[in-house]
């Protein structure tokens, strides 16, 4: 987790019922059903269905991540949030602007001021040079040349590209490219962003250098970002909270740790099962009441992940003592208690 | 079938087909046989009724001349105080400007006069800075090969006498596929981002692509008159279909994620078409400029008909007073600058921008200072503007003379070549065509349309050849029909041995691909000037033209077909115990079939195309009646032949694809036929 946020800051991103249903007149009939909508009843009809009643929030500096397999509608959740397909049903409000009732050109000044996207395949232009594909989005909204350029030098040093200016996107490698995108989509300084699978078309190595780089960029930046992986070591690494889908349905929503020791049903529980438990879990989960014995000298933080943790309370004869966010003692961890939790 | 996919077993395509149990089979066998030779027998009898094999005078409409005269109406008709001709001219006139400017720049000079004084001509650029300037070009932007090919090109305009003719071609082409490009990329957007725009094009293209050009070129004379920009008018129009549908294919086929890339970063659609989807569609819309060129060379004889210049003139020249060998040299001088340009254009395609700065500034400085020192160098020495007399030798003549004694010496052997084919096949075969009424040859295709392509086909078929009869046309349809079938089957019978040779042979593969490339890009009259020499004119000269030029395309399919079956399946079949034969007619056969037919309705269709140039050499159906209404300046009639040619050609198209649709394997049809 990057930065713990608290559930006061304002909302971004909000998502109420969202149906994206494909197939001819599917909008009147979803209307018709009203509430009563049943997406067995919609196959039977010949309709395909994309995303069914997905509602979730997303607050200011949150890292959301939608996670599942292919086919399982998390690619088409992203499309419907960002406007690319229209809703068959329900709400996305980004801040304060309904997506659903906006015009297009509401919908086109959203895009160049509000939001912007990062794609899998990178979507680069071929017959423009690394500046200018970053420039691009400045210069569709008419920023004027001079200014444009010097913004988007700005943002391609920021994502290490630089002396790379005037090479053109085949002339680079995968990784190289994707910092293109990235750099593209931050050239506006959208409020929120997307990222449809960013990392998946890039070599295992490479992938892990572009998550190390997304986070040193958000610890400065800050956005509201939803990202969109099928990997769910990533969706730990990079998220705050991840809703977890599958044909089209949000099955849970939740931190890492939630989903593992709370999964909703056995499709999350068999996703999260080879996750490392102790990157995901914290010490909260070891908690044990503080006993005069615990060790008061540099007490553990209550929000820290067991793995962290596990050299020195192995190494100590001792329990530890833990402290929460605002610095009061509130429990204890132990060789003990920790063997207890790994047994279990 | 997907090859990429890899096949675990041959199942699919040897059992899928349907094959009826035994007994069953055998009486389904009866009764076709049974129904062909009732048809048959009823067809021979209609045949025999007098009105029912030519249509009586009384029913036919001479569509022609009412289609004449309602264009001459159209011509006259007056917007404001210009009737359609004047604008019509205007345009031409506007046209005229950019060939006139560079053929002053290349050809001709400039003549003004400043101040009132005697006026002064400003040469053109003379051959040796051309020659320079175009060599040292390629040379930079294609390496040494492209500079020898270019040179060599150029050199022999030089040396055989051309090198004018070259120039004017090369004006023309240059102003005639820019217009044509630019032009069929506004009709291709348009259609992307208006469906209507499509549904109204769309049979607009298929109708010109089938059409044949002379029957346009008519209409073309009746609009911009004759002379050398009514021929740039009929190139541009012929070259524009195909460059509108790359377009909109490509942009079609953009890649999604550039597509949302655009609309996420609140592109216009104006932004999106221009900034996005349009660039970076680049290269395959070079892929259709360079189409674009081959079809403007492959056209630039017959655009010569209606008073082109240059090359496709000088063939068509030596090909009407039987110097022949002119018009070979010529022929042969126009594929190689289709062959330069299409090179050229390939480079240029290939070339992708690199972040490397070349150094542009000193080449381009070079190519001017030597420009303006070759004009300087006219306009001191007026005698070096035009290419040493005595250095050019005149292949064609000589060519003429060998000729000549090759044709004294084999005079025996090749008349009785000549006069055999004739009888024993060609003469057959045309009364057995001209012997259809069109009563019964309206029931006939519309009975094989039925069969093999369902209601709607038999429908399109009647009509289309009713309307045929119905314009008194029957009897010239039939002739033109006769001689297309006979050079295609000639074409398959000598082409399918030798595409299956190349087809299992890697080594023959390669042979045959170096030959049928080298025939696919002579313009089609090239293959009349052998024939002519060798057989004089008439219907002998136009079958073995129409075979010459059906054998390459047919080969060469049924090669690249059986090639390309994907090595997974030969090992399926070896590790499944087949032989070489067995291989051959259960796996690459079955796999390669529906290729290989396609290969020959694309034959059919080139044969069709063809018709149209021999002409030239006096066949006699419709197409000798669109050529010659062109010399009387009778759209009308021009117009109405070559639709009739156009129905010949959908019909037997349609009716060859049908049947493929029917012969390729789906266990779906299998099952809805069960049911």
């Amino acid at each position: 987790m990057l930065n713990p946020i608290a559930h006061t800051e304002p909302l971004a991103l909000k998502a109420i019922d969202v149906w994206k249903v494909f197939g001819a007149d599917c909008e009147a009939y979803l209307k018709v059903q009203g509430s009563a909508r049943d997406a067995q009843a919609l196959e039977k009809l010949g309709y395909t269905t994309g995303v069914r009643e997905a509602s979730f929030e997303v607050r200011t500096g949150e890292i959301f991540i939608l996670m599942g397999l292919s086919g399982s509608g998390k690619s088409t959740l992203l499309r419907c949030l960002t406007g690319l397909y229209s809703l068959s049903a329900g709400e996305v409000m980004i801040t304060d602007q309904s997506l659903a009732s906006a015009t297009s050109q509401q919908l086109m000044d959203i895009r160049r001021r509000k939001i912007s996207m990062v794609f899998q395949n990178f979507g680069l232009l071929p017959h423009l040079s690394v500046l200018e594909n970053i420039a691009f989005p400045l210069r569709m909204n008419g920023t004027p040349r001079d200014k444009r350029l010097a913004e988007a030098q700005r943002v391609l040093e920021l994502v290490g590209l630089k002396g790379r200016e005037l090479f053109y996107p085949h002339e680079l490698s995968g990784g190289q490219q994707q910092r293109v995108g990235i750099a593209r989509s931050l050239v506006t300084d959208p409020s929120i962003w997307f990222l449809d699978e960013p990392f998946s078309a890039l070599d295992p190595l490479i992938r892990k250098e572009m998550q190390n780089e997304f986070i040193r960029l958000q610890r400065s930046l800050r956005k509201t970002i939803v990202f969109v992986t099928h990997d769910f070591d990533e969706a730990v690494r990079l998220g705050d909270r991840i809703a977890i889908m599958q044909n089209g349905e949000i099955l849970q929503i939740g931190t890492a740790e939630d989903l593992v020791l709370k999964p909703a049903n056995d499709y999350v529980r068999a996703f999260v099962q080879d996750i490392p438990r102790d990157k995901v879990v914290s010490l909260r989960a070891i908690l044990e009441p503080l006993s005069a014995h615990a060790v008061h000298h540099e007490p553990f933080e209550l929000d820290q992940k067991i793995g962290t943790a596990t050299h020195r309370l192995i190494a100590s004869d001792h329990a530890i003592a833990v402290k929460d966010a605002q610095g009061t003692l509130v429990g204890q961890v132990s060789r003990q208690s920790y063997s207890r939790w790994l047994t279990k | 079938m997907n090859s990429q996919q890899i096949p675990t077993t041959l199942a699919d395509p040897v059992n899928s087909r349907t094959r009826p149990a035994g007994g069953a089979g055998r009486f389904m066998m009866f009764k076709a046989v049974t129904l062909v030779v009732v048809t048959l027998i009823v067809l021979m009898l209609v045949n025999r009724v007098d009105w029912a094999h030519s249509m009586p005078q009384a029913w036919t409409v001479d569509a022609g001349s009412y289609i004449t005269r309602l264009l001459a109406h159209i011509t006259q008709f007056t917007i404001g105080s210009y009737t359609i001709v004047d604008i019509s001219r205007w345009i031409s006139g506007v046209l005229a400007l950019p060939q006139r400017f560079l053929g002053g720049l290349l050809v001709e000079g400039f003549r003004f006069s400043l101040f009132g004084l005697a006026p002064v001509t400003l040469p053109a650029i003379p051959w040796f800075s051309m020659f320079f300037v175009l060599t040292l070009l390629s040379a930079r932007f294609g390496g040494r090969k492209l500079a020898l090919l270019v040179g060599g090109c150029l050199a022999y305009f030089l040396f055989t006498g051309l090198w004018v003719s070259a120039v004017n071609t090369l004006v023309t082409v240059a102003v005639a596929i820019p217009i044509g490009c630019s032009l069929g990329l506004l009709l291709g957007i348009l259609a992307y981002r208006y469906p209507a725009a499509e549904a109204v094009l769309e049979p607009f293209y298929d109708t010109m692509q089938t059409l044949p050009i002379f029957s346009y070129l008519v209409l073309i004379v009746v609009f911009f008159g004759f002379g050398p920009i009514a021929g740039l008018v009929a190139l541009v129009i012929y070259a524009m279909p195909p460059m509108a549908r790359i377009t909109t294919f490509a942009l079609r086929h953009t890649p999604q994620s550039i597509v949302e890339l655009a609309q996420i970063t609140g592109c216009t659609p104006r932004q999106q078409c221009w900034n996005v989807q349009v660039p970076a569609a680049r290269a395959t819309l070079l892929t259709g400029l360079n189409q674009v060129i081959m079809l403007t060379f492959s056209t630039v004889i017959i655009c010569a008909i209606i008073g082109g210049e240059g090359l496709g003139a000088d063939v068509l020249r030596g090909l009407k007073s039987m110097r022949l060998g002119g018009a070979l040299v010529a022929g042969v001088a126009i594929t190689l600058m289709a062959i330069m340009l299409d090179r050229a254009c390939r480079i240029w395609i290939m070339r992708r921008p690199g972040h490397e700065q070349s150094k542009k500034g000193l080449l381009t400085l070079v190519c001017v200072l030597v420009t303006v020192a070759g004009v300087v160098a006219v306009w001191l020495y007026p005698n070096v503007a035009t290419f040493p007399k005595a250095l050019e030798f005149e292949p064609g003549k000589f060519l003429n003379q060998q000729l000549r004694v090759f044709n004294l010496a084999f005079q025996p052997q090749l008349s009785a070549l000549r006069d055999g084919v004739i009888s024993g096949l060609l003469r057959p075969t045309r009364e057995l065509f001209g012997s259809f009424g069109w009563l019964p040859g309206l029931i006939g295709f519309g009975g094989l349309a039925l069969i093999s392509g369902g209601r709607k086909l038999a429908v399109m078929v009647v009509l289309m050849l009713g309307a045929v009869a119905w314009f008194g046309l029957w009897d010239k349809a039939m002739v033109s029909l006769y001689l297309v079938i006979i050079s295609t089957l000639t074409a398959i019978v000598l082409g399918l041995p030798l595409g299956i040779l190349a087809g299992l042979n890697r080594k023959a593969f390669v042979i045959l691909e170096v030959v049928a490339d080298t025939l696919q890009t002579l313009p089609a009259f090239v293959y009349l000037i052998p024939v002519v020499v060798l057989f004089e004119v008439g219907d002998f000269a136009a079958y073995i033209a129409i075979v010459l030029y059906g054998l390459a395309p047919v080969s060469r399919y049924v090669a690249t077909s059986l090639q390309q079956v994907g090595g997974d399946y030969k090992e399926v079949a070896r590790m499944n115990g087949c032989n070489g034969t067995q291989q051959f007619f259960h796996v690459l056969l079955p796999l390669a079939l529906p290729q290989i037919v396609l290969g020959i309705s694309q034959t059919i269709m080139l044969s069709f195309g063809m018709l149209i140039v021999v002409a030239l050499v006096g066949s006699q159906g419709l197409e000798a009646q669109t050529l010659s209404a062109i010399g009387r300046v009778q759209p009308g009639e021009g117009l109405i032949s070559g639709l009739g040619i156009a129905a010949l050609a959908i019909t037997v198209d349609r009716i060859v694809r049908a049947t493929t649709n029917k012969l390729t394997p789906s266990t779906k049809r299998a099952s809805g036929e069960q049911a």
